[in-house]
């Protein structure tokens, strides 16, 4: 009896063990979820998209706001936790992952004493001088040739932070590689969502980062012989539309890949404000493209003699304004009609009321007026044109914009400026030639989106022509080199619009434009640059010190100018 | 139990008989249901003389002549002692014994021990103190009744997840949560949250499942020492529960039992508002606002103008434009005095705007809006509503002398305070045992569980409002302080003709929310298990026990089409299962070497496997309202779909020796070998030791003041592993770019946490020293303990400087210190022979945590409401501290005031602005029993415990506190003048510090830089103490003459309430908000945050309990 049932239980014992065999295996601790190895293709595409949509949703939004086209820290009022997530998103993100690229991408097996994979190499080689110089541009000296060892052995936990000139001048020599890399004979490339793996075009987009490169740093650096050599080769730059180097964004909702500053006031139009100064002076110039930038949602003339509605109203609260409501500013209504507020026609008042905004650096509170603000209209966003008056919101637009990096028309306007102050000069056109054709470019740019928005109607040429006859001979009949300058870049702050990273660059190296407004308060000074991460400097002790609105540690090394708002 | 029984019996029969001069009888019944009681003990007082009760409950003894008096006792039951007189029949019923209850423990692995053997603490709670007390979420129930046990409700919302921390906190980033084992099997309490508080604050911990209707008995065993046997997961104490289905014993023939309760749910604190300014800013209406800094109200505007010499008019608003006729024969006319524009036709808003069309009474007839009176409501106090919560449950038990039987089955409804929210759950098991002719003894049971979880969109407003979460659509985004003068109840909410959102402002409207977009989650769990017993020899017991817990939620959330936030509607589902196999082979020695000496040894195997697999599909744009699939949408993401496996298996040993029944030595001691470590460092050996000693026994020490004294002493280590997939660092499969042309190009990136291939298992190594004293013929009970506990090698994720390319690391870093004392002290101050007993009893907890060590950084950042604003770990601090900004002051402490402003500003760098750990918590419950009457009530104090309260931030930020009703006045911020760039103090001719003479605005006060949400974070810190009335319950069981003739074996009824008083002084004046609530899920570590959603809530019924 009593062996039946200790068999018995050991049967119950053998049954479970047996069932329950592989519970002993303990090598069980490979990630399923997630692989081990990728493609470079996989990784390409990730640094492509994530990278371009990181630089556009923090930097492009903030240079924008900082030369006055909207008001998106436009206080430049910033703090160590202010530009920390961006930091780190870059850092953990899209560099890293380029990093990885490069990694990947960066071995010779069969010792040719060449990349095994010289294209997904070039390409990233081409990214990461992009990025990194613009990290510099808007850090200075950052952590580079320590970077992404965190997981290499040995593990580097506190990278140095490298010169800003020597990782810019790491950037040119890069660039010179990717040429290289790209011009060797490789299998297709996949992923390349900027190009479709065109060497010849990322060989163009190399070339025309290197102009861009050079003439940042003239100010500081003789760059005239090498800006020269790069004109002399202009079949090697971006000249025409179909090579340029720009971020196409798609109408995908969900996953949202649309523009980020579309995306952002899609649902509810919770987006921010256009300067002023920005919708003012494209009415003042007729500029053909407003209905293209500017959408209004608005024609009511909100009644100042409510106390409602004039808390609504732009500058209710100020007396210091330049601008101010434009259906009510003497100001504007003389610029753009020629006449005073109480003269113009209700249709007049009508239409002013649309272009609803702020003057620069307004502190005042935030009132309900999501509804009746001047929406980012169909160019370079992807909303809306401003055919009729209506709300923005609900999704109306498809956010398929594009980022512009390095396009025809900003090759031109780079090389106009490098002949109006380094003295080279172009194989075959005059600089007046040039920015006639970088207006016609930029204006074609513009046009393409007619398809992009039903109600939308291309700018005749005729309205085209007059425009840029009008501005061609502002350029011819100035009178000096700094004089023609000031003019292209004037015009250039219209055209590069949607790229707040070159707005601000160029405003860095050139002061230009000068006729911005002055802010309304300064609880900071002008940004020279961005204040260092609060994680960064917490856990990585060779954080420099830096103030970074202060002349004597806020700027880049090639800013020469070192601009200040006069307190 | 019966072993226990049978002890009583032998103990019985040792007595001697004695002289004798005449006989008592009598009948012993149960105080709680008046069946009679077999086995109890009946002894003279003073003497051996004694008996035991027999079958029926009756005894006989032979007493002298006269006078003497009879103690009557048994395990469980409250020791009575009555004066015999000159009475022949001595009748009693005797009431349990909470704390004897825990004579006799279930610790690790099912083994029951007798509590003096222990040389450990160790805390119970019976049946009767968790079922029908108002409390349908067994860990809510055990709140302030043991020491050394913290519970933390979430929040209000049916099944709202709660926390459990036994001795403090054991791990800087992982789990902190204790093992439930229910039946011998691990019992997975994971709350799986979705989103966390930005998404979702409603989600439920899986022990929510547990019904406490069905609970036996529950031990938590506290320390190490007690756990180690469980292994791993040990180390934050284990939570033993038995279920009924699970209980081995049944009385004899047929019972059933029948609970039923009927309840009723309160929010349980509005703030105090104030009625005196309207909707808008700079004392201006304005019908767009969220804020209250508009003009006064129509009833206010004599009084203020007298009283400040103002010139407020009634006037809020003008007739604008030529009305929709165009013939404007009002315009510029002001409304009538005391009204406005009516804000669903005036404002600017879509929905505004549109609902001219649909709500054509809005509009007069010239097509301005109507006007709409400006008066102050009742939003909160209408919008939430009372509760009903309704509980049945039958019992089955049956038993013979062989074999028991126990099933039942009971459904628990609960609705929230707010429009459809609800928990249903829904239990059935069955469970038995039967002693087989051929010596094997058999037993098992089988439980299954619904539970169906129904909220609206509850994120907290914290990241509505401030941080731009998925809350936007949350009924909490702005709820607590919307207009005074919005009629959120009387005002449409729906577009009559499809339902739309209606709503003043481009937001959506919470009642909209309530009834539309909802978020339900449906559980199906089953568990159960096997166990096969044999008795090789008299010593020798061979033991397997097999069973599985495993559970499958489905969960799915909705936005309806037509809101502002998402105005397309989306539509998302999760599905996961949990799956959890657990077998123990154990062979068990008992043996007595001789009269004084016993040993008894345990060897044991584990075996354990964990399967978890998640998957969340989202469909946006809902192509049809009201269907809410997610292939009825226009575009679908899976968000992820993974699973994660791991399997532990252990081997171990338990060896006890007892010296004279007063001495106890027990050893412990575990080998695991875990998948989630590498193979190098996947095998941890871990030790306990622990003494127990019965002074009083040993000393013979007289019991005339100490009736039994013990010390025990324990030490032991716990050996811990990793969550799977730490040792390595793989790339993760990012969501495909779609290209403008709508083709998908794939991508891919290396995760920002790095893996670590040479982890090791982390230890916590507790010592503890305690007594079990009791005085006065057990009239006091102390039960005292002091432990001091060390976690190293921590695995956590330790920040990187992220230039490193990553923002992580799994390391094995530093140490936490948790030290503490726990004091449990039973008192009876009163017990008379009439029957009327008065105890109270004390759960005194004091804990205190200290990181010594949070890796090579120095602090571990967890996160919270910002990326630089929530919980962190810094050497030489408490556990999880509040980090954030604080105003900048000067060396002296002065706060620095910009002096063009005249407000605060924030200091450089952020800094520990509060400590969220309570100095102790007391739990005091005071029962008082007479016959048949039992009141108690249970008072717990949490002192200390600071917290950042995103709630008052926006009350204040928007002018919504009564008293921030006083502000016609001009107001000067204490402080000198300090510079904003320098941090440093300005001085003046004379070098010294100038102080603040800028007046500012109650408005700019309130606003940026100043004491609401747009200040510095460390002004909306406040200290959480609170006293409480947590629960009272008065029940009276009815006499069994009274049931003669019923069908009815016994019958009771009650009255119960839970946190039906509170009182928190030193929150902010006005704000009336319970300061208990989590942060997070219960299985976060962040603390101290309370983010704006639901709210506490306070409860009371009626209750019933019947057996047949």
């Amino acid at each position: 009896m009593k062996r039946k049932s200790l068999s018995i239980l050991m049967g119950v014992v053998f049954l479970f063990s047996v069932s329950s065999c592989d519970l002993f295996d303990l090598d069980i601790n490979t990630d399923p979820n997630n692989p081990s190895t990728v493609s470079p293709a996989l990784l390409l595409n990730n640094v492509e998209v994530d990278g371009i949509a990181s630089l556009v949703s923090n930097f492009n939004t903030t240079g924008m706001g900082f030369v006055v086209q909207t008001d998106a820290s436009d206080n430049f009022f910033f703090n160590n936790q202010s530009w920390n997530g961006t930091w780190n998103g870059f850092y953990t993100g899209s560099l890293k992952d380029l990093d990885e690229l490069i990694k990947a991408t960066d071995v010779d097996v069969n010792e040719d004493d060449k990349s095994d994979q010289p294209r997904y190499l070039g390409i990233a080689q081409v990214l990461k001088a992009y990025m990194f110089s613009v990290m510099v541009d808007w850090f200075g000296d950052i952590p580079y040739t320590e970077a992404f060892q965190g997981n290499v052995i040995p593990q580097i936990k506190t990278p140095v932070y490298d010169d800003d000139a020597a990782i810019y001048a790491d950037c040119l020599a890069l660039l010179d590689k990717a040429i290289i890399n790209l011009a060797l004979p490789s299998p297709a490339i996949t992923g390349d969502v900027i190009y479709a793996g065109n060497a010849a075009r990322w060989i163009k987009a190399a070339k025309s980062m290197k102009l861009k490169l050079l003439l940042q740093t003239r100010l500081v650096q003789n760059n005239t012989a090498a800006i020269q050599a790069l004109m002399n080769d202009q079949a090697g730059l971006i000249t025409a539309a179909g090579d340029d180097f720009l971020f196409q964004f798609s109408a995908s909702i969900a996953p949202d890949y649309r523009h980020p500053n579309y995306a952002m006031a899609a649902a509810s139009y919770q987006g921010g404000y256009q300067a002023h100064q920005w919708m003012y002076e494209l009415l003042k110039n007729k500029d053909p493209r407003l209905p293209f930038y500017v959408k209004r949602q608005t024609k009511t003339v909100l009644d100042a003699a409510d106390a409602t509605q004039r808390q609504t109203i732009p500058c209710s609260q100020r007396s210091d304004c330049v601008y101010n409501y434009f259906p009510l500013s003497n100001f504007v209504t003389q610029g753009i009609y020629g006449k005073s507020p109480a003269d113009l026609t209700t249709a007049e008042k009508e239409y002013l009321a649309g272009f609803f905004g702020r003057d620069r650096s307004d502190p005042s509170g935030i009132p309900d007026d999501v509804a009746v603000r001047a929406a980012h209209g169909l160019y370079p966003f992807g909303g809306l044109y401003d055919d009729a008056v209506e709300l923005a919101n609900q999704n109306k637009g498809r956010g398929d914009g594009i980022f512009p990096i390095a396009t025809s028309w900003m090759v031109k306007f780079w090389q106009i400026e490098a002949m109006l102050t380094l003295g080279v000069t172009h194989p075959t056109q005059t600089s007046t030639q040039l920015f006639t054709a970088a207006m016609n470019e930029q204006f074609a740019k513009v046009n393409s989106f007619t398809g992009k928005d039903v109600g939308a109607i291309a700018m005749t040429p005729a309205s085209i022509t007059t425009y840029v006859t009008n501005w061609t001979t502002s350029f011819t009949s100035a009178a000096s080199n700094s004089a023609k300058l000031a003019v292209a870049l004037k015009q250039a702050w219209f055209c590069n619009t949607g790229n707040g990273l070159e707005l601000y660059n160029t405003f860095r190296r050139t002061g230009l434009p000068g006729d911005l407004q002055a802010p309304l308060q300064l609880p900071g000074n002008f940004a020279l640059s961005l204040p260092y991460a609060q994680d960064e400097i917490n856990l990585n002790p060779n954080t420099p010190a830096k103030i970074y609105d202060n002349p004597s540690s806020g700027p880049v090394f090639w800013d020469a100018l070192k601009y200040q708002f006069v307190k | 139990m019966k072993k226990f029984l049978l002890l009583c019996f032998s103990f019985a029969f040792v007595l001697s008989v004695w002289a004798q001069d005449r006989v008592v009888s009598g009948k012993v019944t149960a105080a709680e249901d008046g069946s009679s009681l077999p086995g109890v003990n009946v002894v003279l007082k003073g003497t051996t003389n004694g008996t035991v009760t027999d079958a029926n409950g009756s005894y006989k003894l032979t007493v002298p002549a006269s006078g003497g008096g009879l103690v009557f006792s048994f395990i469980g039951l409250q020791t009575q002692e009555v004066a015999i007189g000159d009475r022949t029949v001595v009748d009693i019923s005797l009431g349990l014994d909470v704390q004897q209850l825990s004579e006799v423990v279930v610790t690790a692995v099912g083994i029951v021990r007798e509590k003096k053997a222990l040389g450990y603490s160790v805390a119970g709670v019976s049946a009767d103190q968790i079922a029908q007390r108002s409390e349908v979420d067994p860990l809510r129930a055990l709140q302030g009744k043991m020491p050394g046990v913290n519970i933390v409700g979430g929040g209000g919302a049916p099944g709202q997840s709660t926390k459990i921390n036994i001795r403090g906190s054991s791990s800087l980033t992982g789990n902190t949560q204790p093992l439930f084992v229910v039946d011998g099997i691990p019992f997975d309490n994971s709350v799986n949250a979705s989103g966390g508080s930005s998404e979702n604050t409603v989600s439920t911990n899986r022990a929510f499942d547990i019904d406490p209707n069905n609970i036996e008995s529950l031990t938590v065993l506290k320390g190490a020492a007690a756990a180690a046997l469980y292994g791993s997961r040990a180390t934050n104490g284990v939570v033993v529960i038995t279920t009924k289905a699970g209980k081995k014993n049944a009385k004899k023939g047929l019972e059933i039992t029948y609970n039923g309760s009927l309840n009723f749910t309160d929010i349980s604190g509005v703030p105090n508002y104030q009625d005196v300014y309207t909707q808008g800013s700079n004392q201006v209406y304005n019908g767009g606002f969220i804020g209250n800094w508009g003009a006064p109200f129509p009833n206010e505007v004599d009084r203020l103008n007298a009283q400040y010499g103002t010139n407020y008019t009634k006037i809020y608003g003008r007739y604008t434009g030529t009305g929709t006729t165009g013939t404007g024969t009002k315009a510029g006319q002001p409304y009538p005095d005391g009204f406005a524009p009516h804000p669903l036709a005036a404002n600017g808003f879509p929905v505004g705007l549109g609902s001219r069309s649909l709500f054509p009474e809005l509009m007069d007839a010239e097509g301005y809006p109507v006007p709409y009176e400006i008066r102050p409501h009742d939003i909160v106090g209408g919008f939430f509503k009372t509760g009903k919560q309704v509980e049945n449950s039958i019992n089955i038990s049956s038993g013979s002398d062989k074999a028991s039987v126990n099933a039942g089955f009971s459904r628990m409804n609960q609705e929230g305070i707010v429009p459809n929210q609800e928990v249903t759950r829904t239990t059935m098991y069955f469970g038995g045992s039967a002693q087989l002719e051929n010596g094997l003894f058999l037993s098992g049971n089988v439980n299954y569980v619904n539970t169906e979880q129904q909220s609206p969109q509850s994120a907290s407003s914290a990241f509505a409002d401030y941080y731009g979460g998925e809350g936007s659509s949350s009924i909490y985004a702005r709820l607590f302080y919307l207009p005074r003068n919005f009629d959120l109840n009387g005002l449409p909410f729906e577009s009559p003709v499809d339902g739309s959102n209606m709503f003043y402002r481009a937001l959506d409207n919470p009642l909209w929310i309530a009834k539309y977009n909802l978020y339900t989650s449906d559980v199906n769990r089953v568990y159960g298990n096997l166990t096969a017993k044999y008795d090789v020899t008299s010593w020798l017991e061979l033991m397997v026990k097999g069973g599985i817990n495993t559970y499958s939620e489905s969960r799915r959330n909705i936005n309806r089409p037509g809101g502002s936030s998402l105005p397309l509607g989306r539509v998302w589902t999760e599905d996961l299962t949990n799956t959890e196999i657990d077998f123990n082979y154990i062979a068990t020695v008992d043996k007595d070497f001789n009269e004084d000496l016993s040993f008894k040894a345990l060897l044991g195997f584990n075996n354990n496997q964990r399967e978890l697999t998640r998957k969340r599909v989202t469909g946006n744009q809902i192509i049809q309202a009201g269907l809410n699939l997610t292939n009825a949408t226009s575009q679908q993401q899976v968000n992820y779909d993974f699973s994660t496996l791991r399997r532990l298996y252990g081997a171990y040993f338990d060896m006890s020796l007892s010296y004279k029944d007063y001495l106890f030595l027990n050893v412990v001691g575990r080998n695991d070998w875990s998948s989630t470590l590498p193979k190098e460092n996947n095998s941890y050996f871990y030790p306990g030791a622990s003494v127990s000693f019965i002074f009083t026994d040993a000393l013979s020490i007289p019991d005339n003041i100490l009736n039994s004294g013990k010390i025990r002493l324990a030490a032991t280590k716990v050996g811990n592993d990793a969550t799977p997939y730490r040792t390595n660092t793989n790339y993760f499969i990012n969501t495909p770019y779609t290209t403008p042309g709508g083709t998908f190009t794939n991508r891919a990136g290396l995760q920002n946490t790095l893996g670590n291939p040479t982890l090791k298992p982390e230890f916590t190594t507790e010592y503890e020293i305690g007594t079990d004293l009791k005085f006065f013929n057990n009239k006091i009970g102390l039960d005292l303990t002091y432990f001091t506990r060390q976690s190293t090698e921590q695995i956590a994720q330790a920040s990187l400087t992220r230039s490193t390319g990553f923002s992580q690391e799994w390391v094995n870093v530093g140490r936490l210190d948790n030290k503490g004392f726990e004091i449990g002290l039973d008192v009876t101050p009163i017990s008379t022979a009439s029957g009327f007993t008065w105890n109270m009893y004390f759960a005194f907890s004091r804990i205190r945590t200290e990181v010594v060590d949070a890796g090579p950084t120095g602090e571990i950042f967890i996160g919270g409401a910002a990326s630089t604003f929530g919980t962190i770990h810094r050497n030489g601090q408490p556990y999880g501290q509040i980090f954030g900004t604080a105003q900048a002051k000067d060396e002296e402490g002065n706060r620095l005031i910009d002096k063009d402003t005249g407000l605060p500003f924030n200091a450089a760098k952020s800094s520990i602005i509060g400590n969220p750990n309570p100095d102790f918590n007391l739990g005091w419950t005071n029962t008082f029993t007479y016959k048949g009457f039992t009141l108690s009530a249970l008072v717990d104090w949490k002192q200390g415990g600071d917290f950042y309260s995103f709630t008052g931030a926006s009350l204040v930020l928007r002018g919504q506190l009564a008293f921030s009703a006083e502000r016609e006045a001009l107001r000067v911020v204490p402080g000198v003048y300090g510079d904003p760039g320098t941090y440093e103090a300005l001085l003046d001719d004379q070098g010294n510090k100038i102080v603040n003479t800028t007046p500012i605005t109650a408005f700019d006060s309130h606003f940026s830089n100043g004491w609401g949400a747009y200040g510095a974070d460390e002004v909306n810190v406040y200290d959480g103490t609170v006293i409480r009335l947590r629960e009272v319950s008065l029940g009276y069981t009815i006499p069994r003459s009274l049931l003669a003739k019923t069908p009815f074996g016994s019958a009771r009824v009650s009255m119960s309430g839970r946190n039906l008083w509170w009182k928190a002084p030193n929150v902010m004046q006005d704000l009336n908000l319970d300061p208990e609530f989590l942060s997070e899920a219960a299985d976060s570590n962040i603390q101290g945050f309370e983010y704006g959603a639901t709210p506490t809530t306070k409860r009371y019924g009626f209750n019933l309990s019947l057996t047949f």
